[in-house]
C-alpha cells in the first residue's frame, strides 16, 4: 500500500496534491468491498473447508495447495481468513447498531426530558464513561458469559455512553430550532415532533461517527476473541486466529501476521472511509 | 527413540548418573568437566508459567510446587533413582507387620528458616495441618487420607498410625506438596498468611512474593540436610533464585532464548526443537510417573454409560496422529492407563488402535443409524451429542479441535465448551459432562486408585479424581489390595491385572505420556532431575559463564 502511495506522490504538479490521498481511499474501498463479499459468500471464495483438519499437513508454508499456508491443525489459513470476515463484520455492524440505538434512546431521553431525568441519565452515563470501553465490555462478558453474541452485546453496550452524549447535545440544539418550535405551535403531538423532526436531525451526525465506530468495534471484538472471550474455537475468527498464531510465532510467524494484518487493514479502511464521510458531512453543514 | 533412551537413562541408571547429570544440567557431562569446580554466588533467573496465587504447598495442587517444594522445603522421604523411598529428613523407618504403623527416626540438627527446630512434634503438626479442613488441602491432605494420629516417642522418633494399610504412604511423602513447614508458622499464621509466606527448612528462603509478578528466594546459610542421594552436602551455591511468572508461551520461549532467564520450568512443546538446537541451552524432556494425558468418559450417564459407545469413540480417534500434531515430536503416545515410567507399568495392557470401521459398526449396532443435516448420527431423532467442557484459556489446546474433527467422522457431535475456571470446577465435580481431559501426576502406581476407585468418585463433599465415575468392584478389590502390600511380586500382579481390566472397561482414551519440558542455560551447572516429579532441582546448581 505504501508503495502505491509513493507512486502517486511521484505524479508531478498540482494533480499530485489532490491525488495523494485518493489511492488510500480507493484501496480502502477495494479492501472493504473484498471483505464484504467474503462475508456474504465465503463459500464462493474459500478454496477449502475452514474447519477441515489434516494431522500431517500442519504448519505448511504458503504454496500452490495452500496460498497462505496451514495452521497448527493443518487447516487452510486462506479459507479461515475468508470465513473470518463475516464474524468480524457482524461484530462491527451489530455492536455499533446496539451502541447507536441505545445511545440515541438515552440521549433523547436526556436531551428532551426535564432537568431531573436529564441529570439522572447523564450522571449515570458519566459514571459508565469513566470506565474504559474495553474494560466495560469485559465486565459485561464476566456477567453474561463468553460467546460471540455476548461479546457483540458487550462491545455494543460499552459504546452506548459516547453516542448518548452526542445525541443529547444534538437534541439540545434541535429542540430549540425554529422548525421544532413551529411544529409545536402548530399543535402537532410531541411524540410526532420527536419522531419526525428531532430524531432525524439529532442522529445524522451520530451516523457519520458510527461509521468510524464500526472499525473500533471490529477491533474490540477481535480483542475479546484474542483473549478467548469471544468466538469459540475452532470457528474461523481473526482475533482467535491471532491469539493462537501468537503461541506459534516462533514456528511460523505468518499465523499471527495474517490475521493481525487483516484486523488492522479492516479497521484502517473503515476509519479512512468514515473520516472521509465525516469530512464531507461537516463540509456541507459548515456552508 | 531418542526420547525413550533418554528416559531410560534418567530413570533406571544408578546414583552415578544422578551425579553426572548433577554436573551437566541434564546430561552434558563433557561440558561440566570443562566448567571446573562449583562457584558460589550469583542469582538464577527462572521463568515459570502460572502463579498459583498461594505458595503454601499443603494448600495447593499447582505443579509449581514440584519445583518450589525443592527450593524452599525438605521432605521426610526422597525417592532413589529406582523410585524406591530413601532417607531425607527421616533417616530410617519401620513398618509394622499389619502395615498400619510407621515409626520414623528423624534427622537431628535440622532447623526451619525461622529458627524453630525440626523434630517429631513438627512432623505431627504438619500432618495435622494437611488434614485440617481449614487448610482445604487439595492434594497433600488426600494423599495421606488414611492418616489417623501420631505419637511423639521422643524428639527424633515419631510413630504414625494409619486407619488402614496404605503402601504408597512413603512415596507420597516425597512429593513437593508434602514438604515440611515450620510448626510455629502453621500454628500462628492464618491460611492466607501461610499462602503469602510459608516457612520451610529448605536450601532457599522465600524473601519476597508479589502475586502474578515475581518470587524471590535467598540462599539459606547453614543448610546441610539435602537427600543423601544428591551425594552433596552443605548450603546452596546460588545466592538466590528470582522467579517470574511468564504466562504466554511465545514470551516464555523468547525470553529464555534471549538470555533474560537462565532457566524455565515450562518449555512450550512447539519451541522444544528450537531450544534443543540452541547452543546456549540444555533441554530436558522427562517422562513422569502417573496417569497420562487422557480423556475421561463420564460413565455415569448417556451416551458413555454404554461401553460400546465408549469403544466406538475410542476407535474413532487416530491417537498417533493427534500426538504427532500436538506434540511437536516431544510426546510419546500413551499405551495404557499408566505412564511408562511408573512402577509396575504393564506394556501388555495396550489400548486398541484407531479403527473407524469398528466405530461405525458399533454405533450402527447401538441403533445410532440416522444422520442429521450436519452429518452427526441420530437415534430416535436425538443427536449423538458429547458435551466436552474445557477450561477457558486465551488459547485452547488444539487437541480438542482434533478430537472433535476425528470423532465427527464417525458421527459424534463433540461440543467443546470453554468455561471459566470456577464454573469448570463446578461442572467437573457435579459430573455435568460427557468427556473431560487432563493428566494426573503422582509418584506411585496408586494413581489408578486415585483415578478409578469407586471411593474416588467426586461427591459434593469430596473432590475425587474419578472423573470417569467408574465403579467396578473387581477393580476396586485389586486396587485396595495393592494398598495393603509392599511385596513387589504381589504389587506387580495386582497392578498388572488392574491395567488389563481398565483396557476392558474403556473408561477413557490415554493420549500421550505426561512429560515435563524444561531448559537451563549452559552456564548453569549442577542441576539435578527430581526423582518424584522429573523437574529441575537447584539445590546444588551454580553459575559460571
Amino acid at each position: 500500500m505504501s508503495a502505491l502511495a509513493e507512486t502517486a506522490a511521484a505524479v508531478p504538479g498540482t494533480v499530485a496534491r489532490r491525488v495523494t490521498l485518493r489511492p488510500g481511499r480507493i484501496l480502502a474501498g477495494l479492501f472493504l468491498t473484498a471483505i464484504v463479499v467474503a462475508a456474504l459468500v465465503p463459500a464462493l471464495l474459500a478454496p477449502q473447508d475452514p474447519l477441515a483438519i489434516s494431522t500431517d499437513g500442519a504448519f505448511l508454508h504458503p504454496g500452490a495447495a495452500h496460498l497462505l499456508g496451514t495452521d497448527e491443525s493443518g487447516r487452510d489459513t486462506l479459507s479461515r481468513m475468508i470465513y473470518g470476515a463475516r464474524p468480524s463484520l457482524i461484530m462491527g455492524l451489530g455492536a455499533t447498531a446496539i451502541g447507536v440505538a441505545g445511545g440515541t434512546l438515552l440521549g433523547l431521553i436526556a436531551g428532551l426530558g426535564n432537568r431531573i431525568t436529564e441529570g439522572a441519565v447523564m450522571r449515570l452515563i458519566d459514571v459508565v464513561l469513566s470506565v474504559p470501553e474495553l474494560l466495560l465490555a469485559l465486565v459485561v462478558i464476566t456477567l453474561l458469559g463468553t460467546g460471540v453474541s455476548n461479546a457483540l452485546f458487550a462491545v455494543g453496550f460499552a459504546a452506548i455512553p459516547a453516542y448518548a452524549r452526542i445525541v443529547r447535545a444534538q437534541a439540545h440544539i434541535v429542540r430549540r430550532a425554529t422548525y421544532v418550535e413551529a411544529a409545536g405551535t402548530l399543535g402537532i403531538r410531541r411524540v410526532t415532533v420527536i419522531w419526525r423532526h428531532v430524531l432525524p436531525n439529532a442522529v445524522r451526525p451520530v451516523l457519520v461517527l458510527a461509521t468510524i465506530g464500526i472499525g473500533g468495534a471490529i477491533g474490540a471484538g477481535a480483542s475479546l476473541s484474542f483473549l478467548g472471550l469471544g468466538a469459540k474455537p475452532p470457528a474461523a475468527e481473526w482475533g482467535d486466529m491471532l491469539s493462537i498464531g501468537m503461541q506459534y510465532i516462533s514456528n511460523d510467524w505468518l499465523l499471527a501476521a495474517i490475521p493481525g494484518a487483516a484486523v488492522t487493514l479492516t479497521v484502517l479502511s473503515v476509519t479512512v472511509l468514515g473520516r472521509e464521510l465525516r469530512r464531507r458531512s461537516e463540509g456541507r453543514t459548515g456552508r | 527413540m531418542r526420547l525413550s533412551l533418554r528416559l531410560h537413562a534418567v530413570f533406571t541408571a544408578s546414583a552415578a548418573l544422578l551425579l553426572l547429570s548433577a554436573c551437566g544440567g541434564g546430561g552434558a557431562g563433557g561440558a561440566a568437566a570443562a566448567a571446573g569446580p562449583p562457584v558460589s554466588g550469583g542469582i538464577l533467573n527462572l521463568s515459570m508459567s502460572q502463579d498459583p496465587l498461594c505458595l503454601d504447598p499443603h494448600a495447593i495442587s499447582s505443579d509449581v510446587e514440584q519445583i518450589f517444594g525443592r527450593i524452599q522445603f525438605d521432605n521426610l522421604i526422597y525417592l532413589d533413582s529406582k523410585g524406591n523411598p530413601s532417607p531425607w529428613l527421616a533417616t530410617s523407618w519401620q513398618i509394622s507387620p499389619d502395615g498400619k504403623t510407621y515409626t520414623f527416626r528423624l534427622r537431628k540438627g535440622v532447623t526451619f528458616s525461622d529458627g524453630v527446630a525440626f523434630n517429631a512434634d513438627a512432623v505431627k503438626v504438619n500432618f495435622q495441618q494437611m488434614l485440617n479442613p481449614a487448610t482445604r488441602s487439595p492434594l497433600a491432605g488426600p494423599y495421606i487420607a488414611p492418616y489417623q494420629y501420631s505419637k511423639v516417642i521422643d524428639d527424633d522418633t515419631l510413630e504414625v498410625h494409619l486407619s488402614r494399610p496404605y503402601s504408597p504412604f512413603l512415596n507420597v511423602l516425597a512429593q513437593g506438596w508434602l514438604g515440611m513447614e515450620s510448626p510455629k508458622a502453621i500454628q500462628q499464621d492464618t491460611p492466607a498468611q501461610l499462602c503469602e509466606k510459608p516457612i520451610g527448612s529448605g536450601p532457599f528462603v522465600l524473601t519476597n512474593y508479589t502475586k502474578n509478578q515475581s518470587v524471590t528466594f535467598t540462599k539459606r546459610q547453614g543448610y546441610d540436610w539435602a537427600p543423601s542421594t544428591f551425594n552433596h552436602s552443605g548450603a546452596a551455591y546460588l545466592a538466590g533464585i528470582n522467579v517470574s511468572w511468564v504466562g504466554q508461551d511465545s514470551v516464555r520461549y523468547n525470553s529464555l532464548a534471549s538470555g533474560q532467564y537462565q532457566a524455565t520450568g515450562y518449555v512450550p512443546a512447539q519451541n522444544a526443537a528450537a531450544v534443543k538446537a540452541n547452543p546456549n541451552l540444555s533441554f530436558s524432556n522427562i517422562d513422569r510417573i502417573g496417569w497420562p494425558f487422557a480423556l475421561d468418559y463420564n460413565t455415569s450417564r448417556a451416551p458413555f454409560n454404554d461401553i460400546d459407545l465408549r469403544r466406538a469413540f475410542t476407535a474413532s480417534l487416530n491417537v498417533p496422529a493427534i500426538v504427532q500434531t500436538i506434540g511437536f515430536g516431544q510426546r510419546q503416545q500413551a499405551t495404557g492407563f499408566l505412564d511408562r515410567t511408573t512402577q509396575y507399568y504393564d506394556p501388555t495392557a495396550k489400548m486398541p488402535g484407531f479403527d473407524r470401521a469398528l466405530a461405525n459398526r458399533l454405533l450402527d449396532q447401538a441403533g445410532w443409524t440416522g444422520r442429521d443435516a450436519a452429518g452427526y448420527r441420530t437415534k430416535d431423532g436425538k443427536e449423538l451429542l458429547v458435551e466436552f467442557p474445557v477450561t477457558q484459556t486465551a488459547t485452547i489446546s488444539p487437541v480438542y479441535d482434533l478430537v472433535q474433527a476425528q470423532a465427527k467422522q464417525a458421527g459424534f457431535h463433540v461440543d467443546v465448551k470453554p468455561l471459566p475456571l470456577a464454573q469448570m470446577t463446578t461442572v467437573r465435580y457435579g459430573g455435568d459432562y460427557d468427556l473431560s481431559s487432563g493428566v494426573w501426576h503422582t509418584n506411585t502406581p496408586d494413581v489408578l486408585y486415585i483415578k478409578y476407585a469407586t471411593f474416588s468418585i467426586p461427591t459434593p463433599n469430596r473432590l475425587g479424581q474419578n472423573a470417569a465415575h467408574l465403579s467396578d468392584p473387581q477393580l476396586d478389590t485389586w486396587l485396595e489390595q495393592a494398598r495393603e502390600t509392599t511385596d513387589p511380586a504381589t504389587l506387580k500382579k495386582l497392578y498388572g491385572q488392574a491395567q488389563h481390566r481398565l483396557i476392558d472397561l474403556a473408561p477413557g482414551v490415554p493420549i500421550y505420556d505426561n512429560s515435563v519440558l524444561w531448559a537451563v542455560s549452559k552456564s548453569v551447572h549442577g542441576v539435578i532431575t527430581d526423582t518424584s516429579h522429573g523437574t529441575p532441582v537447584f539445590t546444588y546448581a551454580w553459575i559460571k559463564e
